[in-house]
């Protein structure tokens, strides 16, 4: 049975894999479009994230951006 | 104002406040993000299937994770919570952020290479999710330790055989076990099979904790108010003892053990729960329970008077007391359920019946078979029992109803496979074996009679009987 903990965790890492998902599509190109919808046809997270990594350098700064972004959207529901 | 009344609210109802706000906003930012994505794709130029497809893109399932999580959830909890996650509750959330940027920076860079997908996508999500975590303000981790802390000390009581379950389980059934019985985990079956609860006494550890967690441990102590009132005496509507004899549940000694060598549970432990139940139930302004005695009634209750002269004070026996003194006890008695099935066997071949055992308790177990036959017998021509059983004599050769009965179900079974054929070249054999569980490791197509199984389906034919006739409500 999943713990408190465990389920908010799985909150935030939907939240996360949303957020993830569409740094991705926001960096794409034009000429990004047709391989990219052949990576999505795969179904495979990890091969999404090897193209991502060609199309957006600085995925994991992008990442953590908007992962702060929530973070702080979630804090300021408590001042 | 406000203040004041979220200081005077329990500690539990403080931080449900603050977990399900925190669960609402994280329920808007995953629509905001949802809908974020949704737009991104659109403004792309994505076609609408492939933008279908990854809208639902998720991590795959390793496998193997038994859990109410998501694969998300699943993902997560690999690393994060397994490795990490018990951390960020205690550690700097400095740290931990410091931590995750590393993380992300690091395997977002690993990503395509040799290392297993569905990890580093855990990972990846972990360090994210970390990343959230330790923006989150103290009050959410307090809230959140709070609940944790409350819900382990509860599963402990739980493991403990000491969480209170008065008043939370409605209609169940009470069952004195010892220290182990070969009938308990059956009859916990039976009445789960049909819908009751069941709690069960132990002395010290619940061997079936998995099949029936609400337990209580009684340390020996079957009489007392506290731990009967906790194991929910107050909705209980019927209760069995198992008077435990060790492995002797069949051909047990007539005599009590004080001692506790032999037996867990003595016939005067028996009572005496018997007397607590209904004492503490007529406290409650409850009428007494009806009771299943399993144990062996010819058993003695002992008694002595120091006084002049020298004539022995008449002792009686448990059948008789129990007759005698308890109108809500019924008694079970495994000797006499046992011994019927095998008159039954032996009457089917014609066979005189003869016991295999070990060498040190052959006489003991003899003396018993043969005192038990012959109160089947007097039960026979009373019309309370079938079919005439007989112990063979030297006359009957090898021409016999072999019962094969260890002092304990490791002996049976090596004496059946080491010698059982040597006993099968005439006449037949049956084994008599105590626990319902050890059945499956006799020799193949052995036939037995299970003490376990018998006694299991006796009790329950009396809560059966005891239902019918209205003495039992459920």
């Amino acid at each position: 049975m999943p713990t408190e903990e465990q389920e908010i965790l799985e909150q935030i890492g939907k939240i996360a894999l949303l957020k993830i998902k569409t740094i991705i599509v926001k960096a794409l190109k034009k000429e990004d479009i047709l391989d990219f919808e052949k990576v999505a046809k795969e179904k495979h997270f990890g091969l999404l994230l090897a193209f991502a990594k060609k199309k957006v350098p600085n995925l994991s700064s992008e990442i953590q951006i908007e992962m702060k972004k929530l973070g702080s959207r979630i804090a300021q529901n408590y001042d | 104002m406000l203040k004041i009344m979220t200081e005077n609210k329990p500690l539990e109802t403080q931080s449900l406040d603050v977990l399900a706000k925190l669960r609402t906003k994280l329920g808007a930012e995953q629509n905001l993000a949802q809908a974020d994505l949704h737009g991104a794709l659109s403004s792309a130029g994505v076609s609408s299937d492939v933008a279908g497809l990854y809208e639902k893109l998720e991590p795959r399932s390793k496998g193997g994770l038994s859990s109410r999580l998501g694969l998300i959830g699943q993902a997560i909890v690999v690393t994060l919570v397994v490795s990490t996650g018990a951390r960020l509750l205690h550690e700097n959330p400095a740290s931990i952020q410091e931590a995750s940027r590393i993380v992300l920076d690091n395997l977002v860079g690993w990503a395509g290479t040799k290392i297993d997908n569905l990890e580093l996508t855990s990972i990846i999500l972990g360090a994210s999710t970390a990343a959230v975590w330790t923006l989150l303000p103290p009050k959410i981790y307090e809230g959140i330790a709070k609940r944790e802390s409350a819900r382990a000390s509860l599963a402990t009581e739980y493991k403990n055989g000491e969480a209170n379950l008065a008043g939370k389980l409605g209609a169940n059934i009470q069952i004195d076990v010892g220290k182990s019985d070969p009938s308990a985990l059956l009859l916990t079956r039976l009445f789960h099979l049909t819908g009751k609860e069941v709690v069960t006494f132990w002395d010290d550890a619940n061997l079936q904790f998995t099949e029936n967690s609400y337990w209580q441990k009684t340390r020996n102590d079957w009489t007392s108010t506290e731990i009967l009132k906790r194991g929910d005496i107050q909705e209980s509507i019927f209760s069995v003892t198992l008077v435990s004899n060790g492995d002797d549940v069949f051909l047990s000694s007539r005599l009590q053990d004080p001692s506790g060598h032999a037996q867990d549970m003595t016939d005067a432990e028996a009572i005496g729960t018997v007397n607590a139940r209904n004492s503490v139930r007529k406290q409650m302004g409850l009428e007494s329970l009806q009771c299943v005695l399993v144990t062996n009634p010819q058993r003695e209750i002992e008694i002595d008077v120091a006084r002049g002269g020298e004539q022995a004070y008449q002792i009686k026996t448990v059948g008789q007391v129990v007759a005698e003194k308890y109108p809500n006890v019924h008694l079970v008695d495994p000797d006499r359920l046992v011994v019927q099935q095998l008159a039954h066997i032996a009457a089917s071949k014609s066979l005189p019946l003869e016991l295999v055992t070990n060498n040190e308790r052959r006489q003991e177990y003899e003396g018993y078979l043969k005192n038990t036959i012959e109160e089947h017998n007097l039960k026979v021509e009373q019309g309370d029992a079938e079919d005439k059983a007989r112990i063979a004599s030297q006359e009957d050769g090898i021409n016999t109803l072999s019962v094969f009965y260890g002092s304990t179900d490791d002996d049976t079974i090596a004496q059946i496979q080491s010698y059982g054929d040597e006993f099968s070249k005439e006449g037949e054999i049956v084994v008599v074996i105590n626990d319902p569980e050890k059945v499956n490791r006799l020799p193949e197509g052995t036939k037995y009679v299970c003490v376990g199984t018998v006694v299991a389906e006796a009790v329950y034919q009396e809560f059966s009987n005891l239902v019918k006739s209205g003495k039992v409500k459920v």
